[in-house]
């Protein structure tokens, strides 16, 4: 139980870190256009004229979309896992509810592993345009994740049946 | 004899046995029928029966 509290604890603590990264996306994608002459400025000052400037500012916009996108997906991932958590407190955790649960941070991981490809394409793209950048790694530890969710998810769909026919076992 | 004398015979709970006499039941545990046969000293063959599916029985004449 003690387990369980601290989990619950952590997951809302990382749903509200989440939430405060995409608010930074926003702010930070709102804020870039009348910062932009700032901005541009110090991409002057590090890189001098051969950095287009201007191309590097809308590539970090459309990065800090894809963020936002991924914030999405990780809020849902964290919802739909504290709902699950829910169940377990309760005591009745294999229901067809779950399931769909785990298909939805299936699909959810499937996303953000998706954008995680993306910002690779980022990362080549700063380079041709002669921004540092920092190095990029694809994650294969999260492609099995999504599998996981998937298979878990059939899982609890023969568990909750088979919890449906011992409720009904005399 | 009453449906709460055979629940408290075999030990089960009215709401269960109820679930059984009204065929909700989707499976009758070997140990619930063989208390059902002792209290009520009869055979399985006399609590249930097959149903076909056109709902004729296939019972032996």
């Amino acid at each position: 139980m003690q387990l369980q509290r601290v989990t619950e604890v952590f997951l809302r603590l990382f749903a509200l870190a989440n939430l405060a990264v995409g608010v930074a996306l926003v702010v930070g994608l709102v804020a870039s256009f009348p910062l932009e002459g700032r901005m541009l400025g110090r991409l002057l000052e590090k890189y001098g004229a051969a950095v287009d400037g201007e191309t590097v500012v809308w590539v970090l916009r459309l990065l800090a979309l894809v963020g936002m996108v991924g914030v999405l997906l990780l809020h849902r991932f964290v919802r739909a896992l504290g709902a699950m958590l829910a169940t377990v407190r309760a005591g009745d955790p294999f229901v067809d509810a779950n399931a769909d649960r785990l298909v939805r941070m299936g699909w959810a991981l499937l996303g953000l592993q998706l954008l995680q490809l993306l910002s690779g394409v980022f990362f080549v793209w700063f380079g041709r345009l002669g921004v540092e950048t920092s190095t990029w790694t694809p994650s294969f530890g999260g492609w099995l994740g999504v599998l996981l969710a998937f298979v878990l998810a059939r899982v609890f769909r023969h568990g909750a049946a088979m919890r449906d026919d011992l409720a009904m076992t005399v | 004899m009453t449906l709460t004398e055979l629940a408290g015979a075999v030990d089960l709970t009215l709401a269960n046995l109820s679930i059984l006499k009204t065929g909700k039941a989707r499976a009758i545990r070997f140990s619930t029928l063989e208390a059902i046969c002792v209290a009520l000293d009869c055979q399985p063959g006399d609590l249930i029966r097959h149903v076909a599916d056109d709902g004729e029985t296939t019972d032996a004449e």
